[in-house]
């Protein structure tokens, strides 16, 4: 049994070790591949940001020094042809096309695949989570509804199936590690597969006393073990390889749960930043090459003490003076920071120049629903998009993403609605 | 379950485990020198122009004790039983787990087939995990195996690793089991609940869990143990058995005549009954019977029940509790009835619940009225004399006949007026040869169930207004009869077709003893039982399964 076990069955106290207490994992063969392999982020942030805004003398602010790195993409005049495909509300209409370039379906639910999912087939074929990592938090539009819909979700699967995402980080954790579903396998679990197939072996063995055919039984229901087996072996070792520290650090005590009931965590700041953490250690890692990171829902109402201790984001959106429009301004500094924050975790694994993060919103600015520019950025990438700022001249996010996934090797016809999709990349964009 | 006694042995290195090689000299299988018997041959026409055997035909076989060895799976029936008695919870999901397992059908030895594609491997460990997952904090099942209530991973691992393997854990196992208990986690209820489900997850994949073994003529006392077990119970040796073979205790046959009486006055036999009723009978498949409100308001799930309820509780009473033959439930099955089947049966309910004692009229004498089977042999809401006759050869007298032919035989629906009766559609196929052959076979019997409708009520006349002539004959198996209905071919089947009809049921009791269709040698051994049992119903012939050779075969 593993020495890691005991690590596996107390996440909480891998937190304390993942807040500042990382060790580089770049000696690993497992994290020198990982550092070259390509890897996709979205990460969304709520209620939009106004076209005045966007720009690193005000929302992205908190990216100028990466940008002046030369790991910023900056993109002006993205347009979002969905935007006026439905009669449903702003948020929805952005929220669902942001990453998926598709419209609203029935039940204004996405209405297709995102990019995290879309290069999931290929990237994740040979990762043992398969899959892209989903993770968000939020509150919810007015303090807690719309909580299913477009509203929240950022990531689907294809047209109306949205891709869950999760909201506590010790299920982040505990997903990465293969403990909170059955089709991931632990390391106990590993070494009980491994101690069973060794059983079958001795039945099939030579000195067996079986008949042939009924060894060839006993071989293939070890086969067959051994392929399920084969998964458990690759969370092992990705174990091994992320297990950072040599011994146990201090535990991390957690975060006060939230009282209103409809949030893992009171603080979002707090959750969010260890759902980054986590999604950069499994993307180091090689658990999953993508993953989906959003913070809050469309219209979300969280407030940030430190930006005001009243008038939330999403009501802040909704300015009607200087005062209240500069702190819808830092509310966006806020949401940038993080994008600068989790870019600086990748590169602290050796990994943001391999992995292309997408960050937007669902559409300008907030106090007028105005959908025109869709904010976005790309931070990161460096090993196959440009850097500095692209003015799209109104092109499609249609055909960013498509342009986007090219960069990434991923030659698509269309990406998202046919219609709004039209010939030729954007120029500027693939290195 | 008291453990005391096996907790001793376990402890002091008495360990049953694969080395043991007791010997089995009493009855251990030997050189039977080749004996010839006379057979009776069930054999059917196909709908070849090849001339076949003919019912009631004999042929000379060779009642042989020479048997393939083969690995088994254990059904999933087997697993259900086997983890209910480990754990002493009978809810494990393992219908729906493993639902999508190909390595089960229905009838007659629903698990023959070896063949676990890899689907059902990763079933099996999914199932393995969610079981394990449910017992991991569950003090109840954990008392089970912690006597005198202390905690200990060491008597947990051996108790529980015995028990499921049936004694054969090796020691190197139940260190490796005990080390899940030193690295799973930080604090001792952590590391014990995490070590029970290691342990539970590993124990129910092991193949000695899963198969079972073939003997390989090195019969020993505790695979005589397991093969009790598994044919009286469905389930693995409990630890009497255990302590048994441990103890030398299951190597004369009157040591085994003892057990076998134990276990069979053990409720788990009456389950295993059950499910062997239900497997014969393919009684499961009632409830995806659904019949029209219009012409059935009476139809409902829970008469669906009632009828399943009360003909496993006929089954019981004559051929479990009363233990007499098959044969006996033709003449007349027990006046107590589920009082659910009064509409079917017509008479008048009661306020009663569960069985009443009535009268019951005329033409419910006999098993085959019974409205569970009018009920699962009908298509729609209308009975389907096909099905029915066919059922009846093949679960009664173990005739099966062939499918009918690609071409030739399609029945013609158009010649015919749209009143045309069941009577007058088989008259085609008696007119047509490559039809008639298995139609002369069926016809009879089909057409004497025909007064029963899809929900088993007795009727005399088709919607039509046309009567129904119940009368026919049947040919085969040895038999030549003409009877006016199903009463009077039942009563015949319990006279002149006696032994027919109890031969077949030794037969389909032989088959779920060794899991498998029978073979010629199987065969013959069943014949052999079959004499000896004419007078008895299932405990008989359960006892004396258990003294042929050919039920420890390989």
């Amino acid at each position: 049994m593993s020495s890691a076990l005991g690590l596996i069955l107390a996440p909480r106290n891998l937190f304390g070790l993942l807040d500042g207490k990382l060790l580089p994992i770049s000696e690993s063969a497992q994290a020198a591949s990982a550092a070259t392999q390509k890897k996709l982020v979205t990460m969304y942030f709520p209620n939009g940001c106004a076209a005045e805004f966007w720009n690193l003398q005000h929302s992205l602010g908190p990216l100028r020094a990466l940008h002046d790195q030369g790991k910023v993409l900056l993109l002006q005049n993205v347009r979002n042809p969905l935007s006026n495909d439905s009669p449903r509300d702003p948020h929805e209409e952005g929220g669902a096309s942001l990453f998926t370039g598709q419209s609203l379906v029935d039940g204004a639910r996405g209405g297709g695949a995102s990019l995290d999912q879309i290069v999931s087939p290929t990237w994740n074929k040979d990762t043992p989570l398969g899959e892209p990592l989903v993770c968000a938090v939020w509150r919810g539009f007015a303090g807690g509804s719309f909580r299913s819909t477009s509203w929240s979700r950022r990531s689907w699967l294809a047209s109306g199936h949205p891709a869950n995402p999760i909201q506590d980080p010790i299920d982040t954790y505990k997903t990465m590690l293969g403990l909170s579903s059955n089709s991931r396998i632990d390391l106990w679990r590993k070494s009980a597969l491994d101690s069973v197939i060794q059983r079958y072996s001795e039945f099939s063995s030579a000195t067996s006393k079986l008949s042939t055919s009924d060894k060839s039984i006993v071989n293939s229901h070890m086969e067959s073990l051994r392929e399920i087996e084969k998964s458990a072996a690759n969370f092992s070792n990705i174990a091994q390889e992320c297990k950072t520290v040599k011994e146990k650090g201090p535990t991390f005590q957690g975060i006060p749960p939230d009282t209103s009931g409809l949030l893992p965590y009171a603080s979002f700041q707090r959750a969010y930043r260890l759902h980054m953490d986590l999604v950069a250690l499994a993307l180091s890692c090689g658990i999953t090459r993508s993953a989906s990171l959003g913070f809050g829902c469309a219209g979300e109402e969280f407030i940030e003490p430190s930006i005001s201790p009243s008038l939330p984001d999403h009501a802040s959106s909704h300015y009607d003076s200087e005062p209240t429009k500069a702190i819808y301004l830092a509310y966006r500094r806020f949401h940038l920071d993080n994008v600068r924050y989790f870019a600086e975790k990748l590169r602290s694994h050796s990994i943001l120049d391999s992995t292309l993060v997408i960050a937007g919103s669902e559409f300008a600015d907030g106090r007028t629903h105005e959908k025109q520019p869709q904010p976005h950025v790309i931070v990161g990438g460096g090993d196959f998009v440009s850097s500095g700022s692209v003015d799209v001249a109104g092109r499609s996010n249609n055909d960013l993403y498509r342009t986007l996934l090219q960069a990434g090797g991923v030659t698509l016809e269309n990406v998202g609605n046919k219609k709004y999709n039209t010939p030729g990349e954007i120029k500027g964009i693939i290195k | 379950m008291k453990y005391r006694k096996l907790y001793p042995l376990i402890l002091s290195g008495l360990v049953l485990g694969c080395a043991e090689k007791t010997p089995f000299e009493s009855i251990a299988r030997t050189s039977v020198a080749k004996k010839t018997t006379t057979l009776r041959s069930p054999a059917v026409p196909d709908s070849g122009s090849a001339p076949r055997a003919q019912p009631g035909d004999t042929k000379v076989k060779t009642c042989s004790a020479e048997f393939p060895s083969t690995l088994r799976k254990k059904t999933k029936a087997e697993i259900g039983f086997a983890l209910e008695d480990l754990t002493g919870y009978a809810f494990f999901p393992v219908q729906r787990i493993l639902a999508s397992d190909p390595g089960t059908s229905t009838y007659p030895s629903s698990d023959g087939d070896l063949s676990w594609d890899k689907l059902s491997v990763s079933k099996q460990v999914e199932f393995a995990e969610s079981v394990a997952l449910r017992l991991q904090r569950d003090l109840k099942f954990q008392r089970l195996y912690s006597p005198g209530g202390v905690r200990s991973p060491k008597i947990f691992v051996s108790l529980t690793a015995q028990m499921f393997l049936s004694g054969q854990a090796s020691p190197e196992l139940l260190k490796e089991l005990e080390a899940t208990f030193e690295n799973s986690g930080s604090t001792e209820d952590e590391k014990f609940f995490t070590g029970v489900r290691a342990s539970v997850f590993r124990l129910i994949l092991d193949p000695m869990f899963l198969y079972d073994v073939p003997l390989n003529n090195q019969r020993t006392s505790l695979s005589t143990a397991k093969r009790l077990a598994s044919f009286i119970w469905r389930s693995i040796p409990d630890k009497d058995l255990l302590l048994a073979a441990a103890s030398n205790k299951l190597t004369k046959p009157q040591d085994i005549d003892l057990q076998v009486e134990r276990m069979l006055a053990d409720p788990k036999a009456l389950r295993s009954f059950h499910g062997f009723v239900r497997d014969w009978l393919s009684v499961s498949a009632l409830s995806n019977t659904q019949r029209s409100a219009a012409a059935f308001p009476e139809f409902s799930p829970a008469l669906l029940h009632a009828m399943e309820r009360d003909l496993l509780f006929q089954m019981t009473e004559v051929l479990y509790n009363q233990d007499k033959p098959l044969s006996t439930l033709m003449k007349k099955i027990p006046d107590t009835v589920d009082v659910e089947l009064a509409p079917i049966l017509g008479f008048q309910k009661t306020k009663e619940s569960g069985n009443v004692k009535v009268e019951l009229p005329p033409e419910r004498t006999g098993i085959l009225t019974h409205p569970a089977f009018s009920t699962l042999l009908s298509v729609g809401d209308g009975p389907n004399a096909v099905k029915r006759a066919n059922y009846t050869l093949e679960r009664f007298l173990c005739i099966t006949l062939p499918p009918p032919p690609v071409e030739g035989g399609v029945f013609k629906a158009t010649s015919l007026p749209v009143d045309a009766t069941t009577r007058d559609k088989f008259k085609v196929h008696s007119d047509n040869p490559s039809c008639a052959a298995c139609h002369s076979m069926m016809d009879g019997i089909g057409l004497s169930l025909e007064r029963y409708d899809a929900l088993g009520k007795h009727r005399i006349k088709y919607a039509s207004g046309k009567e129904i002539d119940p009368s026919g004959s049947f040919k085969g198996a040895g038999l030549d009869l003409n009877f006016k209905d199903v009463i009077d071919f039942q009563l015949k089947l319990s006279t002149v077709g006696a032994s027919q009809v109890n031969n077949c049921f030794v037969t389909n009791v032989f088959e779920n003893a060794v899991r498998s269709k029978l073979d010629d040698s199987l065969a013959c051994a069943a014949e052999e039982v079959a004499k000896k049992t004419a007078q008895g119903g299932y405990k008989t012939i359960v006892k004396e399964i258990v003294k042929s050779p050919a039920f420890w075969r390989d």
